[in-house]
C-alpha cells in the first residue's frame, strides 16, 4: 500500500516537473515574444494636437477659431450586442445606421462613430447613455462668419491639416508643434495612466492677422452675389487692395462656399479665382499700352488720333473696332476705349517698350502675394512675339492676366508709380501680439514716373466722368477706372458670345484709398465691363468709402449713402437679399446709370 | 472499540513517549508550508485586487485567521471520531447540495454557494472532505491486495452521487475535482494497473461516444461554455492568451511587486482568483513562482511523511485522499494558467482569494497534523 503510494507521488512529481519545464519555457525561453506581446498591447503613442492659432480679421474679429468638441468611437471587439447599439444610436438622427454598422463590423478595438461632432449632436449622444460608445474630445475648425472670405481663408481637414487658402499657407504657423506622449492603456482603453516615459508638451500656433477687413468683406461678397444673380453670371471675383501699401481689404470669388461645411461645396467654388484664374484682359489692358506711349514721352494726352471709323489694318489683317470712332485725343482713346486708338498707341512704342512696360508692372510673374495656387498669368517672351502680336497685346488680347495683377497695375498708377506686393497676412502672434512676417509694404519696382502715373490717373478719371466706366461713379468723389469686356480665349479663336466684364479702377481718383478690380465672367444679357462690371464697383466704392470715413472730394448735393453699412458682418445669407434692391428710393442715380451704361463701349 | 475521545491520547500514551515530546514530532512542516503559502497569497491579492474597487487583502486575511481557527479544530477532532461518522456526515452533505439546489446563491452563473448572513459555505467542499472521509473508512475496511469490481463500484457510486448534485448547479469544474482525491485513495487501496489502465480507455470511449452521437450542437456549446466560462464574452482563447502573456512577461526574476502591468492594467481577468498564479508569475518570475511550487512540494512531501510512518489503514488513507485533492488543485490550477489544460473554474490552494476552499485546506492540514499527533494512539 505505501509503495503504492510512492508510485502515485512520483506521477504527480512527474507532473509538476512538466509545468515547471513549461514555466521555464514561457517566463525564460521565449520570455521576449511575451514581452513584446505585452508592450504592444499596453503602451501607445499619443500625438497630442496642438490648439490652431485664430484667424482674425484686420479689426481683430475672429474669422477662423479652433474649438474642443466630440468624437465618438466604440471598441467593436467589446460591443455584445451590435444590432442594439446601432438601434440606440439610430435614435439621434445625425447619426448615419449604416456608417455606424459598418463601425462596428469592423475587427479591432478602434473605430470612429463621428468625429467632431456639432456639440447637439454630442449631447444627445452622451444623453443615450450607451456604455460601449466612448468619447474623446478633439480640436475643430470654426468659422464664425461662415461663407465670409471663405475662399481666402480656405479650411482645415479631419486630420487637422491646412488643405487650402490661409489655412494651407500658413499650416506651419498656425499648426503649432505637436505634443508626443507615451502612456500605459489598461484593458479597457478608458483610462490613461501616465508614467513617467517620454514627454513633450504640444505649442499652441500662432494666430494670423490679416488685412482683409470683414465688413469691407461683406460688402464685397454681398455686391458680387447680388451681380452673379442679376446677371445670370457663370462666376466673379472683386478685389480691394489699399494702394498705398498693396494691403487686400477684400477678395472675393463667386460661386462660394461654407468652410464649414467644405465637403458639401465642388472644388470649383474653393478656388479663390483672383489670385488663381489668369484671362485675356481686353480693354483695361490699354492703361498699359498708353504708359508705355507716355513713358517713351511719344505723346501728349492731347494728340490727336484718327481712329479710321471702326477698323485698322495691322500687317494684312483687318482689326475691327467695337464702334467706329473718328478723330480722337489719347485721353479720348481711354475713356471710349478705341481698339484702333490703342493700337497705334502700342504701334507707335513698339513692341520692345510695351513689352518692358508690362513686365515692369510685375506682369507674366506672380505677385508672390501670401495665398497659394497663384497664377502667374501668360506674358510670351519677346522673341516669341509674331508680327501682329503688339497690335492684340495693345488692346488686351493675347496675353493673360489676373485680377490680383491687374489691381497691382492700377495700384501703381493711383499711387504715383509704386508697386507693390500685396498681401493678406500683416502679421502672426500669440495673445494679441502681432509681429509681422515681411517687412510692408514689400516694393517690387517702378513702372512709371510720377508724371506718367498722374497723367494717367487723369485719363482713368475721364472714362468715368465721360466715357464707358460711367456707372463706376460715385457721388461724392472722383473716380477713376477703366473697363473691359474680353472674349474669352478657347481653342483656336475666341468664344462667340461669352464675355468677361470687368472694371478696374481707385477712388478718390486723387488721393485714392482703395483699388479694385471686378471681374464678372460669361453674364448673360448685358455683356460690356461698363454695364456689368463698373456698377459693381461703383455700389462698393459707395459704402466702402464711407465704412473707412474716407472724406468726398467733390462737391456733391445728391450725396446720401446707397445703403446702410453693415456693422454686424456674421449673419451673411439673410442680409444679401437686401442688395438686390437696386432702385431703392430717394437714390438719385440708380436709373440713370442704368440708361447711361446702354451705351457701353 | 478503542476510546476515542480526545483525551485517550494523554491516556494511552506508550512510556517512553511524553505528550510534548509527540507533540514536538509532529510533522509542523506541513502547517508552515500551509501558513507561508497563505501568506504569499495575502500579499499577491493585495497586488492583484490594487486596482479593482476594493482591497481583498484584509478579507483574506480574515479568512486565513478563520482557516487557523478551522486548523486547530480539524487538530483536535480525533478522526476516528470523524471516520465514526462518516455517514452521518456524508448524508449532511448530500443535504447540503440538495439544498444549494434550490436556496443557493448564484455566482458566475452557478448556484454554488449556500450563505447565513454574509458568511457562505459552498457545499461541494464539504461533500469533498466527507467523500474522503466515508472512503477512507470503507476501504480501510478490505484487507486485501486487490479491490474488486464490485467495491470499486460502490467507492466510484458514493463520489458519483456528490458529483450530479454539483455538476446540475451547474458547476462541471467542482464536480471534476471531488474525483481527484477517490481515484488517489483507490490506486492506494489496491486497484489493478490493468483495470485502472481499462477504465481510463472506456471512459474515454464512452465520453467520446456521449460527445459525438448523443449530443446535440447546442449541448455541446454548452458544456464548452461550462469548462470554459471565460472563453465566451471576449472572444476565444483571450484569457488563456493574457495569462500567458502575463507569465512570459516574467523572465527569472519577475517585474517586482506591484509592477505587473498585466494584472495592473487589469488585462488579465479573475486575477485575484483562479489565475493568480499568473500574476505571481508576473511579478516574481520564474524563481518566484519556483518558490511557491517548491512550497507545494514540501506540504506534500510532508504529508507523504505523515501518512507512510502512520500504522493505521484509515489514517493513511484519509491522509491520500486529502492530499490527492490538494496537489490535483495546484497541478490543474497551474497548468491551466501556463496553457497546458483548458481554462476551468479551479483555484489554487492557500493562495487564491475565495473563503470556504481556504477554510477546506486549513481544515485537511489541521486532520493530517492530527493523524500524525494520534500515530502513537491509534494503529
Amino acid at each position: 500500500m505505501k509503495s503504492r503510494l510512492i508510485i502515485v507521488v512520483v506521477l504527480l512529481g512527474a507532473w509538476a516537473g512538466l509545468i515547471t519545464a513549461r514555466l521555464y519555457q514561457l517566463q525564460v525561453t521565449e520570455h521576449d515574444r511575451y514581452r513584446g506581446i505585452a508592450e504592444r498591447q499596453q503602451r501607445d503613442d499619443l500625438t497630442i494636437d496642438p490648439p490652431r492659432g485664430t484667424i482674425y480679421d484686420a479689426r481683430g474679429r475672429e474669422l477662423a477659431v479652433s474649438v474642443i468638441v466630440d468624437s465618438a468611437f466604440v471598441d467593436p471587439s467589446q460591443v455584445s450586442d451590435p444590432e442594439a447599439l446601432v438601434r440606440r444610436l439610430g435614435e439621434v438622427p445625425e447619426i448615419d445606421s449604416g456608417a455606424a454598422a459598418a463601425a462596428l463590423g469592423r475587427s479591432g478595438r478602434f473605430a470612429w462613430v463621428g468625429r467632431k461632432l456639432d456639440p447637439g449632436v454630442s449631447t444627445a449622444l452622451r444623453e443615450l447613455d450607451v456604455a460601449d460608445l466612448h468619447f474623446l474630445q478633439e480640436s475643430r475648425r470654426c468659422y464664425p462668419m461662415g461663407r465670409l472670405a471663405g475662399q481666402v481663408l480656405g479650411f482645415v481637414g479631419l486630420d487637422p491639416h491646412g488643405l487650402e487658402g490661409l489655412e494651407a499657407r500658413f499650416e506651419p504657423q498656425l499648426a503649432g508643434d505637436a505634443g508626443e506622449r507615451t502612456v500605459l492603456r489598461d484593458a479597457l482603453r478608458g483610462t490613461v495612466r501616465v508614467p513617467g516615459m517620454s514627454f513633450s508638451e504640444a505649442k499652441p500656433g500662432l494666430d494670423l492677422h490679416l488685412t482683409i477687413d470683414a465688413s469691407i468683406q461683406y460688402i464685397v461678397e454681398r455686391e458680387l452675389r447680388a451681380a452673379i444673380e442679376r446677371h445670370q453670371a457663370a462666376s466673379g471675383s472683386v478685389v480691394i487692395l489699399d494702394p498705398r501699401t498693396g494691403a487686400v481689404l477684400a477678395m472675393a470669388s463667386a460661386p462660394d462656399f461654407d468652410p464649414n461645411a467644405f465637403n458639401q461645396a465642388g472644388k470649383e467654388r474653393w478656388r479663390n479665382r483672383v489670385v488663381t484664374d489668369a484671362y485675356e484682359p481686353g480693354s483695361t489692358f490699354k492703361v498699359i499700352t498708353a504708359a508705355a506711349a507716355l513713358e517713351a514721352n511719344l505723346v501728349d494726352p492731347s494728340d490727336v488720333f484718327d481712329c479710321e471709323n471702326g477698323g485698322i489694318s495691322v500687317k494684312g489683317k483687318w482689326i475691327n473696332d467695337h464702334k467706329s470712332f473718328g478723330e480722337l485725343t489719347v485721353r479720348e482713346v481711354m475713356a471710349n476705349s478705341s481698339n484702333v486708338g490703342a493700337i497705334k498707341l502700342g504701334l507707335m512704342a513698339g513692341d520692345r517698350a510695351l513689352y518692358d512696360q508690362i513686365v515692369k508692372f510685375g506682369l507674366g510673374q506672380p505677385t508672390g502675394i501670401d495665398l497659394p495656387g497663384e497664377s502667374s498669368g501668360i506674358v510670351r517672351p519677346l522673341e516669341r512675339w509674331g508680327k501682329r502680336d503688339g497690335a492684340y497685346i495693345s488692346f488686351g488680347q493675347g496675353i493673360s492676366v489676373t485680377s490680383l495683377q491687374l489691381a497691382g497695375v492700377f495700384a501703381a498708377i493711383a499711387n504715383g508709380g509704386y508697386l507693390y506686393q500685396p498681401y493678406v497676412v500683416t502679421g502672426v502672434g500669440r495673445d494679441g501680439e502681432v509681429e509681422p512676417l515681411v517687412e510692408r509694404p514689400v516694393l517690387l519696382g517702378r513702372p512709371v514716373d510720377p508724371a506718367t502715373a498722374l497723367t494717367l490717373e487723369r485719363m482713368l478719371e475721364a472714362v468715368v466722368e465721360e466715357g464707358t466706366g460711367k456707372a463706376a461713379a460715385v457721388p461724392g468723389y472722383r473716380v477713376a477706372g477703366k473697363t473691359g469686356t474680353a472674349q474669352i480665349a478657347v481653342a483656336g479663336g475666341y468664344a462667340p458670345n461669352s464675355f468677361i466684364a470687368s472694371f478696374a479702377g481707385f477712388v478718390p481718383a486723387r488721393d485714392p484709398a482703395l483699388v479694385g478690380v471686378v471681374r464678372i465672367d460669361e453674364p448673360r444679357g448685358a455683356y460690356h465691363g461698363g454695364d456689368v462690371a463698373a456698377p459693381i464697383f461703383g455700389a462698393i466704392a459707395e459704402q466702402v468709402l464711407v465704412y473707412l470715413g474716407v472724406p468726398p472730394d467733390r462737391d456733391t448735393p445728391s450725396f446720401w449713402p446707397r445703403q446702410p453699412v453693415p456693422e454686424l458682418v456674421a449673419r451673411a445669407d439673410a442680409d444679401a437679399v437686401d442688395g438686390e434692391d437696386e432702385e431703392m428710393p430717394g437714390e438719385p442715380e440708380g436709373g440713370e446709370r442704368q440708361r447711361e451704361v446702354a451705351a457701353g463701349e | 472499540m478503542r476510546d476515542t475521545s480526545p483525551l485517550a491520547v494523554f491516556a494511552s500514551l506508550p512510556e517512553e513517549r511524553t505528550f510534548l515530546r509527540t507533540l514536538a514530532d509532529v510533522r509542523w512542516g506541513v502547517l508552515v508550508t500551509a501558513i507561508l503559502l497563505a501568506a504569499i497569497g495575502l500579499a499577491t491579492v493585495h497586488s492583484a485586487s490594487a486596482e479593482m474597487e476594493v482591497d481583498y487583502l484584509p478579507r483574506h486575511a480574515l479568512r486565513i485567521l478563520l482557516g487557523l481557527l478551522v486548523c486547530a479544530i480539524g487538530f483536535g477532532i480525533d478522526y476516528q471520531v470523524l471516520t465514526k461518522f462518516s455517514v452521518p456526515i456524508y448524508i449532511a452533505s448530500i443535504t447540503l447540495l440538495v439544498l444549494v439546489l434550490f436556496v443557493g446563491r448564484a455566482a458566475g452563473g452557478a448556484r454554488s454557494w449556500l450563505g447565513v448572513g454574509s458568511a457562505q459555505i459552498q457545499p461541494s467542499d464539504v461533500a469533498k472532505i466527507a467523500v474522503i472521509v466515508l472512503l477512507s473508512r470503507y476501504l480501510a475496511g478490505i484487507n486485501r491486495r486487490h479491490l474488486t469490481l464490485p467495491q470499486i463500484s460502490l467507492a466510484l457510486a458514493v463520489v458519483l452521487v456528490p458529483m450530479v448534485l454539483v455538476a446540475l448547479e451547474p458547476d462541471l469544474g467542482g464536480a471534476a475535482m471531488l474525483l481527484p482525491p477517490v481515484v488517489g485513495m483507490l490506486l492506494v487501496a489496491g486497484v489493478r494497473w490493468r483495470l485502472l489502465l481499462a477504465g481510463a480507455v472506456v471512459a474515454l470511449v464512452i465520453g467520446a461516444g456521449i460527445w459525438n452521437f448523443v449530443m446535440l450542437d447546442y449541448q455541446r456549446q454548452r458544456v464548452k461554455t461550462f469548462v470554459s466560462p471565460q472563453s465566451e464574452p471576449l472572444g476565444a482563447g483571450y484569457q488563456l492568451r493574457q495569462s500567458k502573456i502575463a507569465v512570459g512577461s516574467g523572465q527569472l526574476t519577475g517585474r517586482g511587486y506591484m509592477q505587473g502591468t498585466q494584472s495592473q492594467l487589469r488585462f488579465l481577468p479573475a486575477r485575484h482568483t483562479d489565475f493568480i498564479f499568473a500574476v505571481l508569475a508576473e511579478e516574481w518570475g520564474f524563481l518566484g513562482v519556483a518558490v511557491v511550487l517548491i512550497l507545494y512540494a514540501l506540504y506534500v512531501r510532508n504529508g507523504v511523511t505523515v501518512a507512510l510512518r502512520s500504522r493505521d489503514r484509515k489514517a493513511i488513507l484519509l491522509v491520500v485522499g486529502l492530499l490527492s485533492g490538494f496537489a490535483f488543485h495546484v497541478l490543474y490550477n497551474t497548468a491551466m494558467v501556463v496553457g497546458l489544460l483548458p481554462i476551468t473554474g479551479i483555484p489554487l490552494p492557500f493562495l487564491s482569494y475565495g473563503g470556504s476552499f481556504m477554510l477546506a485546506n486549513f481544515f485537511a492540514t489541521g486532520v493530517i497534523l492530527g493523524i500524525d499527533f494520534r500515530r502513537y494512539v491509534n494503529r
